[in-house]
């Protein structure tokens, strides 16, 4: 993993802490286990992508607001990936 | 305290409201309860209700609208110019509380309805005193926030190709798109009124994510309990108990005029609410039914009509609207083609009293709504009381079902029902109510079933292995029972269900029992895959609102009443019909979305 993909994946945590309202411990979770199983509920979902948004100042666009997308600390990264330039698609 | 009914605005566009007032008949101040849309505007309803009733309880007047185009008021989500006649409702309700004659005037508003309370008291610059409850500071963020949620939640497409945006319960038009994305909070030098208390969630919410605007003379307090009102699927909401008192006691505190008389406008009587020179004019009643005075409003054109009145049943702990407000949208569309019908709250809910002094509120699945049902039926039609056809959605979609097994009426016609659950008699540590017939209370199915993460989630095969073994332990439960009941009785079913919400249905039954069941012309049974299950996306609900209207006004029209009709005496003898009814697509039906919508006519997939 590069630099930047350490710093996006530190900052999703944090938006994670901050919003995803998960009933386990983050640093608990790895980054590829399903944050739905983890309590992330759809209400949280949605502030956890808004949140990367206003973090990010960026806009996901329509064909990446699915489960999927935000179902992993790595699915988030990948999508991220796609849409700053900077970081190169995980 | 007195709650009235009234209609108010433009006799063009008559909008709905409630004016509760103090005993006395005398109020300190007038106080308009502004709701959120969509989704929110279901879900809060019964707290602005408690926060009015709270208000009048201080000796405030309080007065709750429905926007134009949203509720019970004329209009709809499709009409032009939504978000100007949003807050032209508000400075109409509160002209309507100025001319009440109280001594001063007040609003509160929540999410949406805090921003429209917001310009309009900037419009009229003479507020005594404001409340924001969890307001919407930016038009476009909550535009965001739906979009993000209709998507992930449901899995639509959030923005369409003509550039309307689906929210949950409902479709913003390109129009009013850009409407919102253009509505800013109000944040004028001057405050918005002489006192304003502003509540915000503390919880992680999408509004913290943005700066609080520079209010003048706002004080800033905590709204607890918003997550648990808001964010909650129904029926398994909390009420906010705790900031419905605060605001009361706050506005009441906020409120020191003497008190004087409020001038009340009449009850609402008769108003047209849709039709043109092409289209006869549709008249809408409020009225209170029954022994207990269920609330309910009437549908209904000016000239006689014949056949069943059709009943619709408030659904869960929400109000009459129906699911989305597709019960209004029915209602009027099937008045103008000379079906009456009438839409109610269960004792309860909506505006509704309780049935006797120790009835909890706001439940789903109540025993007295068997009452409810019977009563609405015998007011409705004093005559012969089973000349009707129930509608219900979800968990009322469960109780017409039951309550058809009690009254037999003319028809049923059931949307995604929740045949599984733990009915609250049971979880008072009461007896099963005698007259649940079709209800599978089973702890552990309710445990399997009731508690998916995802409604439209693919059943599991130990699911099915838990389904199947308690059907054979509850053969008077299976649907193979009671639907060969309702047939056998001369009642016409349509079922409508999504994968998840028709697997008892589908597991109680063969595909053989239906397939008779059908060839009786009594029974039809449609079951959409991909239909979610409280049609919260507005090409589904479209689909769904098609399909019935077809079925009810094919068989219980003006032109198709007498020739279907059974005769009370004769309604346990199964009259003929054609196998499959005309008006059944057997095509897999796409939606305007792209989503496809599986349709399967009476065949289900059933392995006997």
């Amino acid at each position: 993993m590069t630099t930047d993909e350490n710093d996006l994946t530190q900052c999703i945590r944090e938006v994670l802490f901050s919003f995803g309202q998960l009933s386990v411990e983050l640093d608990a979770l790895g980054d590829t286990d399903n944050l739905f199983n983890a309590g992330m509920t759809s209400h949280a979902n949605v502030t956890v992508m808004l949140g990367l948004e206003s973090r990010l100042g960026i806009q996901f666009p329509d064909h990446m607001l699915q489960r999927r997308t935000f179902e992993s600390i790595a699915s988030i990264r990948g999508a991220l990936g796609e849409l700053l330039p900077q970081i190169e698609p995980v | 305290m007195t709650a009235t009914p009234v209609w108010f605005g433009s006799t063009k566009r008559p909008l709905l409201g409630w004016f509760h007032t103090p005993d006395a008949g005398h109020a300190r101040a007038g106080v308009v309860i502004c709701p959120p849309l969509g989704r929110e505007y279901l879900r809060s309803q019964y707290a602005l209700r408690l926060l009015a009733e709270g208000l009048a309880s201080r000796g405030l007047c309080a007065f709750r609208f429905d926007y134009d185009g949203t509720g019970d008021s004329s209009g709809d989500e499709r009409d032009p110019g939504r978000v100007a006649a949003w807050i032209e409702s508000v400075t109409s309700a509160l002209a309507l509380v100025r001319r009440s004659a109280v001594p001063a005037v007040a609003a509160v508003g929540m999410r949406l309805g805090a921003t429209f309370a917001a310009m309009a008291a900037r419009q009229q610059g003479d507020l005594d005193a404001l409340v924001l409850w969890d307001p919407v500071f930016s038009g476009r963020a909550y535009l965001a926030e739906q979009r993000a949620m209709s998507a992930l939640s449901f899995g639509v497409p959030s923005t369409q190709e003509d550039g309307s945006v689906e929210a949950p319960g409902t479709l913003f038009d390109a129009a009013t798109v850009r409407d919102l994305q253009a509505l800013t909070f109000p944040c004028p030098s001057e405050p918005l009124a002489r006192q304003m208390l502003v509540l915000t969630r503390s919880d992680p919410s999408p509004s913290q994510l943005f700066s609080r605007p520079d209010l003048v003379n706002a004080r800033w307090e905590d709204a607890p309990g918003q997550a648990a009102l808001l964010d909650v699927a129904s029926p398994w909401q909390v009420l906010p108990h705790q900031t419905i008192q605060k605001i009361a006691d706050w506005l009441s505190q906020a409120s020191s005029a003497a008190p004087r008389p409020v001038q009340i406008p009449d009850r609402a009587g008769a108003a047209i609410v849709s039709g043109n020179g092409s289209h006869p004019a549709v008249v809408e009643t409020p009225m209170f039914v029954g022994p207990v005075g269920l609330f309910g409003i009437l549908s209904e054109v000016s000239e006689r009509v014949t056949g069943p009145t059709v009943l619709f049943v408030s659904v869960a702990n929400q109000h009459r609207i129906g699911p989305n407000r597709l019960w209004v949208d029915l209602a009027r569309r099937w008045a103008g083609a000379g079906v009456r019908s009438f839409r109610f709250d269960l004792s309860g809910v909506g505006d509704s009293p309780v049935r006797w002094p120790g009835q909890p509120p706001f439940v789903s699945w109540a025993p007295e709504a068997f009452d409810d049902v019977m009563d609405a039926a015998r007011a409705l039609v004093p005559s012969d009381p089973s000349d009707v056809v129930l509608i219900g959605h979800s968990a009322s979609g469960y109780q017409v079902l039951d309550s058809a097994l009690q009254l037999v009426p003319r028809g049923v016609v059931s949307i995604n029902p929740v045949m599984c659950f733990r009915p609250p008699e049971l979880a008072a540590g009461r007896p099963l109510d005698r007259r649940r017939r079709s209800v599978l209370a089973h702890p552990e199915m309710v445990a399997a079933f009731q508690g998916r993460p995802q409604p439209s989630a693919p059943p599991t095969r130990r699911s099915e292995l838990v389904w199947r073994g308690q059907m054979l332990l509850s053969p008077r439960r299976r649907s193979s029972s009671w639907l060969g009941r309702l047939v056998e009785s001369g009642v016409d079913v349509l079922l409508v269900c999504g994968g998840h919400d028709g697997r008892p249905i589908r597991l109680g039954t063969t595909a053989r029992r239906v397939r008779n069941l059908s060839r009786t012309g009594l029974c039809r049974f449609e079951h959409l895959d991909e239909l979610e299950h409280g049609l919260m996306i507005s090409s589904q609900r479209l689909h769904v609102a098609q399909m019935v209207t077809d079925h009810v006004l094919g068989r219980f029209g003006p032109d198709r009443s007498e020739e279907c009709r059974v005769s009370p005496s004769d309604r346990r003898v199964v009259p003929r019909g054609p196998e499959v009814p005309a008006c059944i697509s057997e095509v897999a039906q796409r939606s305007s979305s792209g989503q496809a919508l599986t349709t399967g006519s009476g065949g289900i997939g059933v392995t006997t």
